[in-house]
C-alpha cells in the first residue's frame, strides 16, 4: 500500500478510492460517466426500455420515418428499416450486445494478459522474453486484420468476434502489468512477503496485482470503447453478429444501400455507437487523470 | 481498378498513381476526375488521425511552452506567432513526426473499412478478400509488406528527428 500518499483521513480508507473521488472534479469525466450509465441501464433494462420486439419484422410499417418527420409516427419514434423493425428497440438491445460484447472480450484480454504480464514481470529472463515477443508478434499484425484472420478461422459468429477481439487487446495488458510488476518488484513489501515465506503466485496476485490497479482500470475502460468499435467494425464487415441479432455495426451494414432514401436507418445506429465510445473514452481519460499522475497530459 | 477513375476517362497509365499520370500527361480531365474520386476517401481516412496529431501535438507543446527558453524568447519581445510557431513548435515536433509515421503505417494496412466503403482497390481490402478466400500467399505477402513499410517509415520517422532537432545526429 502505498500509504505515504493517502490523506489523513479519520476512516481507513483504500487509496484507489481517494484517488477516485478525484474525478467528480473532472467535468468531463463526469459526462462520460452519465453516458456509459445510460448505456448500461439500456443495457440491462433492454425488455422494460423497448416499445417493440427488436427482432419482429411488420411488412405495412417498412422504412417509416422518425416521428417528427413526414409520414412518422409516434408507434415507432426512430422510424423502422427495411424490414419494419424498429429502429429504437432494435437500438436498445444493441446495448446489451455491445456490453456484451466489450465485457466479455475485454474480461478475457484482462485475465490472459494480466496473467502473462505478471508471469513474465515476476520471472524475468528468458520466460519474459518469450512472452513479450511473442505479444510483439501479435502487436505487429494490423489488428482488425488479426481480428479478421481469427473470425476467419473459426467462422463468422458474434461469439467468435469476442474472442478475435479480445485475443488482439492481450498484449496491451500484459505490457502494462509486466512494466508495473517490475516497478514494484523493486519495492520493500514484496521483500517483506518473500521473506515471511509467502509462495510465488501469492506475492504477485495477493500483494502485487492490488498495487498495478490503477493503470489496469484506466486500460480496460479505454479498452471498451475500442472493443465496442471493433465489433461493430467485425460486424459491419459481416464477421460479428450475424442477423437478425440487432448489432450496430451490423444495422449500419445492412442499411448501406437506403443511405440516400431513409438516411436515419443508418444514422441512430451511428450516433449509438458514438455515443459509447465517446462515454467510455471521457471516462477512461478522466480515470487516468484521477489513477495514473505519470500518463497525464 | 474500380472506385479510382469515372468510367468513360481516358488515362494513359505510366506509374499508376493516377494523379501523377493524369500531372504527367497533361490530361487536366483526368486529374479533376482522379481528385474527385479520391477526395471523399481521404477525408474519412484523415479524421481519426487528425484528432490523434491534434492530441499529441497539444499534450506536446503544454511540455514545451513551460520551457526556460520560451520564457526568453518572450522577454527578447519576439511575437507571439514567432514563439509559437518557430520556436515551440518546432521542439514540440518529435513525438508529433512518431505519431504521424505511425498512423500513415495504420493508413496503409488498416483502412480495411474505409477501403470497402469507398471500392477503393487499396491493401487492406486486397488482404480481407484474401483472408475471405483463404489466399495464404497473399496474406504472408501482405503481411511482410506492411509489415517491411512500417520498418521504412520508421526509419524516415528517425532521419527527420535529425532535420527537426539537428542537435540529435545520425552517428
Amino acid at each position: 500500500m502505498v500509504t505515504s500518499k493517502r490523506k489523513k483521513s479519520p476512516e481507513d480508507r483504500h487509496p484507489l478510492l481517494d484517488q477516485l473521488s478525484q474525478m467528480w472534479r473532472n467535468k468531463t469525466a463526469v459526462a462520460g460517466l452519465i453516458i456509459v450509465a445510460g448505456f448500461v441501464l439500456a443495457a440491462f433494462f433492454a425488455p422494460v426500455l423497448s416499445p417493440h420486439d427488436p427482432v419482429e419484422t411488420s411488412l405495412y410499417d417498412q422504412i417509416k420515418p422518425p416521428f417528427w418527420a413526414d409520414g412518422g409516427t409516434k408507434k415507432n419514434i426512430l422510424g423502422t428499416d427495411d424490414l419494419g423493425r424498429d429502429i429504437l428497440s432494435r437500438l436498445i438491445y444493441g446495448a446489451r450486445v455491445s456490453l456484451i460484447v466489450a465485457v466479455v472480450s475485454v474480461g478475457l484480454a484482462f485475465v490472459l494478459g494480466t496473467l502473462l504480464g505478471s508471469v513474465s514481470g515476476y520471472y524475468k529472463g528468458a520466460l519474459d522474453n518469450v512472452i513479450m515477443r511473442i505479444m510483439d508478434i501479435i502487436l505487429a499484425f494490423p489488428y482488425l486484420l488479426l481480428a479478421i484472420v481469427v473470425v476467419a478461422y473459426l467462422g463468422p459468429s458474434l461469439q467468435n468476434a469476442m474472442m478475435a477481439i479480445g485475443i488482439t487487446y492481450i498484449p496491451r495488458f500484459a505490457r502494462i502489468v509486466r512494466g508495473s510488476v517490475l516497478e514494484e518488484c523493486e519495492k520493500d513489501y514484496v521483500m517483506a512477503a518473500k521473506a515471511v515465506g509467502a509462495g510465488d503466485w501469492r506475492i504477485i496476485f495477493i500483494a502485487i496485482i492490488p498495487n498495478c490497479l490503477g493503470p489496469l482500470i484506466v486500460q480496460t475502460t479505454l479498452s471498451f470503447a475500442s472493443a465496442i468499435l471493433d465489433a461493430a467494425a467485425l460486424s459491419f464487415l459481416s464477421l460479428g453478429a450475424q442477423p437478425p441479432t440487432p448489432e450496430w455495426g451490423a444495422m449500419i451494414a445492412k442499411s448501406r444501400a437506403l443511405i440516400l432514401r431513409a438516411p436515419w436507418v443508418m444514422t441512430f445506429p451511428g450516433i449509438a455507437i458514438l455515443l459509447a465510445v465517446l462515454g467510455f473514452n471521457l471516462l477512461g481519460d478522466g480515470l487516468r487523470d484521477a489513477l495514473d499522475p505519470r500518463l497525464r497530459d | 481498378m474500380s472506385g479510382r477513375l469515372s468510367v468513360g476517362v481516358d488515362l494513359e497509365v505510366i506509374t499508376n498513381f493516377y494523379i501523377l499520370d493524369a500531372v504527367l500527361t497533361r490530361n487536366w480531365a483526368a486529374l479533376k476526375d482522379a481528385l474527385w474520386h479520391i477526395i471523399m476517401p481521404a477525408v474519412t481516412l484523415s479524421t481519426i488521425p487528425m484528432a490523434i496529431v491534434a492530441r499529441m501535438t497539444r499534450s506536446s507543446m503544454l511540455e514545451v511552452l513551460r520551457q526556460d527558453y520560451i520564457k526568453t524568447a518572450k522577454a527578447k519581445g519576439l511575437s507571439r506567432f514567432m514563439v509559437t510557431f518557430k520556436h515551440a513548435l518546432r521542439n514540440a515536433l518529435i513525438p508529433v513526426v512518431t505519431t504521424i509515421g505511425l498512423q500513415f503505417g495504420v493508413a496503409l494496412g488498416g483502412a480495411i473499412l474505409t477501403e470497402t466503403i469507398f471500392a477503393w482497390p487499396g491493401v487492406g481490402k486486397w488482404m480481407f478478400d484474401a483472408v475471405m478466400k483463404r489466399d495464404y500467399m497473399v496474406i504472408q505477402g501482405g503481411t511482410l509488406f506492411i509489415a517491411a513499410t512500417f520498418v521504412v517509415i520508421n526509419l524516415v520517422v528517425d532521419l527527420l528527428y535529425a532535420v527537426i532537432n539537428p542537435r540529435i545526429s545520425v552517428q
